[in-house]
């Protein structure tokens, strides 16, 4: 199956323009979508999974489209939201087998088979009885992505999957969707997490102030950022004019000073030392340098000013 | 829609409903409830003296008694459970993975909605199942399934999904779920509270407080409205489910499917609008041609009539419809000649066909009357021959009853079992015609709404031939012979009216003294039997006794040759109208009872159990002792009795056989006093009733209605006065016929009244005898001009006034013996003459004579006096016992209360005169003190200064009755300054005062007096001794102090004075004497008060010496 966003515009009743003209191709396997909080990413994926409607343009998912074939592209949709939470007084399998129920599944025994498989690929078989609200984050976390799965839906939009998961789940959580992936699906991941997509997405997508800026590999991404991300040991002087002047990425304590990354087009007369960049330090490139939107890496800054102004 | 996914939908609903313990506690509780609710009505597992009948009798009781609980609380609960389901799907990231999934809006909502149809229909199930174990094995209730399951279907379902739909609306406009509660509670509150019975039931949407109960016989009174009234909930229900499926948020499948769910939505309110519109339409037609009939009656009402000397009738009742054939024998009694022949039939009946002496005759009809081409000169007879056919129209009857009275809602006792009415039964199974319906041809209309006085009797012979199939039984007057499929019915005696009841019935019957007596009742009906089974051989002894109790209550024989007690399916109701003086309910030799005794004391088995506890001795009685005073007391109680068995209103009893000896027996007609047939006929059957007391209602009795509106009115005013309710004019009747008793034995000793009287009318029977002839006998024998007093009687129209004074109880010595000396004084100010009534009761216990439901009271023997207009009276009775009080009736008069209760607590001193009787007196005893000032609640210088201005919303919905005075009520104290009468309250002629319950001190009355000139004056208050019944602890608690503080201003100074009303005495109390200045002097009092309640009376200012 594949995704054609063509010329995709929503407009809020109060003026606001979240999604702008917005044409894309997504084609099967893993896609992630990036891009600053306000972006336009939610509002992408709310009108993907019929939530909302479009002010214009229109989303074909093969030949349906959104605004006429919604049973059949609601029939091949996985959904899981950021903040999902369970209704209360229903067990983990009974969790899976309404939404295997909805999906379409017909018959109590097949029902069955399908959710105790289920259950078992994402490691809650022993948990199956116990209440839904009851699990610990990560398994919530999998058992939300377990109801999106179930019935082999062929797209799965997740939204901010990972966060809050210690590293265990989160490669847990990665590996369910990469063999998931591996089916002829289109997994349309969206997150903060940019390390999420580069060890899982084929092909990603930047969006900013509802414009695509990017569509491309991870690598491509990477590339852009070349030669543009420095390390450097600066004293404490140093440091705050680097942190006006430039994007500081990671920042170290060290003898008498610290040792930082920053993202730059050319540090070479301060002693700075070019490193390759990896898919974070590619995104603060793009949204720094070649979008001209600054991004404000320190949120003490951000807080004051609004508590204050 | 698919299926599949309405059904996953509905599974979860159900397991997350069943797992709510919103819904559990409530699945829990109204099991428990009901189920023991209907242990304690319908059995005697709780208490054996519990009266289970009333609930149990119908098959369709148990369900019903179930389902109207249930569904109220249903209701409730389904609102809040509506509201958190919607709730918990504004969580909204839940909901979205829900909303992804390819379910369409419809199947989601729909799927919803039969998840918690399943869960309550499956909960009510269970419900009605514990009851069919109840109805079954615990309970001698019949048991048939169909109301079970009628009930479910069109009462409960419909209601749920009323409630739902509406909820789910409410909620999604209003998005908040607290405002949906108030919105959707209010409504439901409003309606089980003010809106039931407003638009004959529609707003009723629960459906349980329109007719539904089922007769085991025919089965629902009205079943094409029932259904229309239910179809309106049901059709609303699923119209507000389509309106939440369209309203949303989800963006449908496909966006044109919200706009024919619009249009959907729109098509089913409207139809349940249409349905409502249908269902009011059915009873403004009703009302309509009521009208219409009405107005036939009243515009041939003035038409000389002809008399039919003798009506042989042949029917045959088929298929909903009646084929008659009369031929009659007509005469015109009239010294003028009738140019035609007008005849009353049913507007339903065709005349197929009419002749005369081999002449066929042209008929006009216009509805239910007939003017035939036939001329009769006077004195002329005429024969005729008349066929007809057609369904029975029921609406011509009672068109006179007021629409209130005619489309009020009865149940069966204090339950809550709503039956219906019917007046005309011609079906297969049952057929009923009564000659209130015109199902043969008559003269003399049954009504002439507009002077319904004017109706006469006709006493003419009648012969009745009935063809019907072989296995139903036919009942009516005379005697029977059935045969060939054929039943012919002959009378020895004129009748004026006949009956038809054809039906598959069992009979009983017995021979006492040459009159049979018959008892009709349908298959398996037979409740009664088993409690009578050892009065076998007492039997005919037992029904002398009762016939002999009934034959002097009413100073008459028993005429007919057989006394029928025919069963009739529940609804059946005729109505009692005073002009008429009896109910279609008691047809000549014929009494029609309720199925299964319904509405009468037909608990035998209670009874029993009553009388052997309660009643001293009687559990020593034999058992055919026993049986024979449960049926003597069931007689008595359903026969004998004036009031309804188990009324809340002053109902009056339409099976009271007092018809049977009067109004089917004679009539006297007066031209002049239209009322003196029934006048006579009433004041032979006054019985001396106790007041009543209502504990439930405020208002005024309709017997201080009637004597209010005999202040101004005249009986003849009265009579025409459409104002008047039939209840009211019913105890103006009584009024005025016991005052004309009251005159008559007030000079002709009772015994010879009594005697002439039955011998009388024994020698007028069965014929329209001129009220001439009465009053010439009556001269005759008693030499009093009757007429005379009649005609003032009937004309006058105000009341007397009597104020009494002076009332004392004294030992005295008289034939060697101490004896007691009771006296009062009685004056009489007013132009009209007054007759008042005293009786001395005796006995160490004071009792106020109170009785439920009006019955005979142990009223001591009562005397009646005149007091002349103008002049006072000293009235002096010496009695052997101990009088404990006196109660003194000032019958018709402008008093209010009308009776005074004097107790005499010490009957210590002595006198020496023994003489009795009635002497004239100074009335100047009677004259005020000039030194007295009294402001009463009358007078003008009484002020209530600020009421309590709030409104409730009960005063939206419920019309507050426009009497100026209320009754006092001892456990309630209203919220607002309200205008009470009671004997202990200060007034002439109304003793009332105004009382609220305890306030902040905002609400206040005040007593304005202007003095004359300065000097020394006594202030009293007026304490009156109430009755006081306060519930709760807080209350009993606060009973021992009811102090109310009376503030004084006069000239500069203010000065309050507290007084207790727990200590001091009835009568006036004085705060003091004061020096006061001349000008204005102020008392007041406010609501602070230390009792649950204050009380504003007389203020009087004497001046001192």
């Amino acid at each position: 199956m594949n995704i054609r966003i063509k010329e995709l515009s929503k407009i809020y009743p109060d003026g606001h323009k979240a999604l702008n003209n917005l044409n894309l191709d997504i084609e099967p396997g893993m896609f992630g979508l990036l891009g600053p909080n306000g972006a336009g990413k939610t509002t992408l994926m709310r009108i993907m999974t019929l939530l909302q409607s479009a002010s214009a343009g229109t989303i074909y998912f093969d030949d349906y489209d959104i605004a006429k074939d919604r049973r059949a592209i609601r029939s091949v949709l996985g959904y899981l939201p950021q903040d999902f939470r369970f209704f209360e007084k229903l067990k983990t399998w009974e969790f899976l087998d309404y939404g295997a129920g909805l999906a379409g599944i017909k018959g109590v025994r097949k029902r069955k088979e399908v959710v105790d498989e289920m259950l078992r690929k994402v490691g809650l078989y022993d948990v199956r009885d116990r209440w839904a609200n009851r699990l610990s984050g990560g398994m919530k976390r999998r058992l939300g992505i377990a109801q999106a799965i179930i019935g082999h839906p062929k797209v799965i939009i997740v939204d901010e999957p990972t966060t809050g998961l210690d590293p265990e789940e989160r490669i847990r959580f990665r590996n369910i969707l990469s063999e998931v992936s591996d089916q002829d699906v289109i997994i349309i991941l969206s997150t903060h997490i940019v390390g999420d997509i580069s060890s899982t997405c084929k092909k990603l997508a930047l969006l900013n102030k509802g414009q695509l800026k990017f569509e491309g590999s991870p690598d491509d991404m990477i590339d852009l950022a070349q030669g543009k991300v420095w390390e450097i040991f600066v004293t404490d002087v140093e440091f705050k004019e680097m942190k006006e002047k430039y994007p500081v990425i990671s920042t170290i304590p060290s003898d008498g000073g610290w040792d930082i990354q920053v993202v730059a087009e050319n540090l070479e007369g301060m002693g700075g030392k070019q490193i390759p960049p990896n898919i974070e330090h590619a995104y603060v490139y793009f949204m720094d340098y070649l979008l001209q939107d600054r991004m404000e890496m320190y949120a003490d800054k951000e807080t004051a000013g609004d508590l204050f102004k | 829609m698919h299926l599949h996914a309405i059904n996953v939908v509905a599974r979860y609903e159900v397991k997350l409903l069943k797992r709510s313990w919103l819904f559990r506690i409530f699945a829990i509780l109204i099991l428990l409830i009901l189920v023991l609710a209907q242990l304690q009505q319908s059995t005697t597992l709780f208490s054996s003296s519990q009266e289970t009948w009333e609930s149990t009798a119908l098959s369709s009781f148990i369900p019903f008694f179930t389902t109207y609980p249930y569904n109220i609380a249903q209701s409730i609960i389904v609102v809040f459970l509506a509201g958190s389901f919607l709730k918990r799907d504004k969580k909204l990231d839940t909901a979205e993975v829900i909303y992804v999934r390819p379910m369409s809006n419809a199947e989601y909502i729909v799927g919803k909605v039969w998840g918690i149809t399943r869960v309550f229909t499956g909960l009510n199930l269970l419900v009605l199942l514990l009851s069919v174990f109840v109805n079954l094995f615990l309970s001698n209730s019949p048991f048939s399934p169909i109301p079970y399951l009628f009930y479910l279907f069109t009462i409960s379902i419909p209601s749920l999904w009323f409630v739902l739909g509406f909820s789910f609306t409410v909620m999604t406009l209003l998005r908040n779920q607290a405002v949906t509660f108030v919105v959707v509670l209010g409504w439901i509150g409003v309606v089980l509270f003010y809106l039931t019975d407003k638009q004959y039931g529609l707003f009723d949407f629960f459906g349980v407080h329109i007719p539904s109960i089922f007769s085991d016989v025919t089965g629902l009174a009205h079943p094409q409205l029932f259904l229309l009234q239910r179809s309106v909930y049901l059709l609303a229900g699923i119209g507000f489910i389509c309106m939440t499926i369209a309203l949303m948020k989800r963006l449908p499948h496909r966006p044109w499917k919200t706009k024919v769910l619009g249009v959907l939505t729109a098509v089913l309110l409207l139809s349940a609008g249409f349905a409502a519109q249908r269902y009011l339409a059915c009873f403004s037609r009703l009302k309509s041609i009521r009208s219409e009939y009405a107005a036939v009656y009243n515009q041939y009402g003035e038409n000389p009539r002809a008399r039919v000397l003798e009506h042989r009738l042949s029917v045959e009742p088929r298929d909903g419809r009646l084929q008659g054939e009369s031929r009659l024998t007509v005469e015109n009694p009239h010294a003028e000649p009738l140019s035609s022949l007008l005849l009353y039939l049913n507007p339903g009946l065709q005349i197929v066909s009419a002749e005369s002496d081999g002449r066929e005759l042209n008929v006009v009809r216009n509805r239910q009357a007939a003017e035939f081409d036939l001329s009769l000169a006077p004195g002329a007879q005429a024969e005729l021959l008349i066929r007809y056919a057609g369904p029975v129209e029921e609406e011509v009857c009672y068109v006179d009853v007021e629409d209130e009275e005619f489309f009020a809602n009865p149940k069966v006792g204090f339950s809550f079992f709503r039956y219906g009415k019917r007046y005309v039964y011609l079906e297969d199974r049952f057929t009923l015609l009564t000659p209130e319906c015109l199902w043969y041809p008559v003269t003399e209309p049954p009504v002439y709404p507009a002077a319904p006085y004017k109706i006469r009797k006709n006493f003419s012979r009648y012969e009745l031939t009935v063809i019907h199939p072989g296995r139903l039984t036919a009942v009516s007057q005379g005697t029977g012979t059935a045969a060939d499929g054929k039943t012919v019915f002959t009378n020895k005696t004129l009748l004026s009216g006949i009956s038809l009841t054809l039906a598959d019935y069992e009979k009983k019957s017995i021979r006492v003294d040459s009159t049979d007596y018959e008892l009709y009742h349908f298959p398996g009906h037979d409740y009664f039997t088993s409690y009578f089974t050892d009065l076998q051989d007492t039997l005919p002894a037992v029904i002398r006794q009762i016939r002999n109790t009934i034959e002097v209550a009413t100073n008459r024989d028993y005429l007919f040759d057989k006394f029928v007690l025919a069963e009739t399916p529940l609804p059946f109701t005729g109505y009692i109208r005073n002009w008429k003086g009896y109910t279609e309910q008691v047809m000549p030799e014929i009494l029609f009872l309720p199925e299964k005794g319904m509405r009468t004391r037909s608990d035998f088995r209670a009874s029993e159990w009553q009388m052997k506890r309660w009643q001293e001795g009687a559990d020593l009685l034999e058992k055919d002792e026993l049986q024979a005073r449960v049926l003597d007391q069931y007689a008595m109680s359903t026969f004998n009795q004036e009031s309804a068995w188990r009324s809340w209103d002053e109902a009056m009893n339409p099976f009271n056989v007092a018809p049977l000896f009067y109004g089917h027996t004679e009539f006297v007609r007066s031209d002049t006093f239209p009322v003196l047939d029934v006048a006579l006929n009433t004041l032979q059957s006054l019985t001396e009733s106790a007041a009543r007391v209502w504990f439930f209602s405020f208002e005024l009795t309709n017997k201080q209605r009637a004597n209010e509106y005999l202040k101004k009115h005249s009986f003849e005013e009265a009579m025409s006065d459409s104002t008047l309710t039939p209840k009211v004019f019913y105890e103006l009747l009584k009024l005025k016929c016991g005052d004309l008793k009251n005159y008559i034995t007030a000079r002709v000793p009772q015994k010879d009244f009594d005697s002439f009287m039955k011998a009388w009318f024994q020698a007028h029977l069965f014929r329209e005898t001129p009220a001439v002839e009465f009053f010439r006998s009556f001269r005759e024998r008693f030499g009093l001009d009757l007429e005379a007093y009649i005609h003032t009687w009937y004309t006058v129209s105000a009341s007397p006034l009597i104020l009494l004074k002076e009332v004392e109880a004294h030992t005295v010595v008289a034939d060697e013996m101490t004896k007691y000396r009771i006296s009062f004084k009685a004056y009489n100010p007013s132009g009209v003459d007054g007759i008042i009534t005293a009786r001395v009761q005796n006995g160490g216990r004071a009792s106020g004579g109170y009785v439920w439901g009006g019955g005979p009271a142990d009223v001591g023997d009562a005397e009646n006096f005149i007091i002349p207009a103008r002049s006072a009276r000293e009235i002096k009775m010496i009695r052997d016992e101990r009088p404990n009080q006196v109660t003194i009736n000032t019958n018709i008069s402008q008093s209010l209360p009308s009776e005074f209760t004097f107790r005499f607590s010490k009957v210590d001193t002595e006198v020496q005169d023994t003489t009795r009787g009635i002497f004239p007196v100074d009335s100047a005893r009677f004259a005020e003190d000039p030194r007295e000032i009294i402001i009463d609640n009358e007078s003008p210088g009484f002020r209530v200064v600020e009421s309590n201005k709030k409104q409730k919303l009960k005063a939206w919905f419920r019309k507050e009755p426009e009497d100026k005075y209320m009754n006092y009520l001892p456990f309630y104290a209203p919220s607002k300054w309200t205008a009470a009468i009671n004997n202990s309250f200060y007034g002439t002629p109304v003793r009332f005062a105004h009382y609220k319950n305890r306030g902040s001190g905002k609400n206040s009355v005040e007593w304005h007096a202007e003095i004359p000139a300065g000097s020394y004056y006594d202030i009293s208050v007026w304490v009156p001794k109430l009755e006081s019944f306060q519930f709760g602890r807080r209350n009993r608690r606060r009973q021992n102090s009811q102090t109310q503080t009376y503030t004084v201003v006069y000239g500069n100074e203010k000065e309050s004075i507290p007084v207790d009303f727990q200590q001091a005495e009835q009568g006036w109390y004085s705060l003091g004497n004061f020096s006061l200045p001349a000008g204005e002097v102020v008392i007041f009092l406010t609501d602070k008060v230390s009792a649950p309640y204050v009380v504003a009376d007389a203020v009087k200012l004497t001046k001192m010496r």
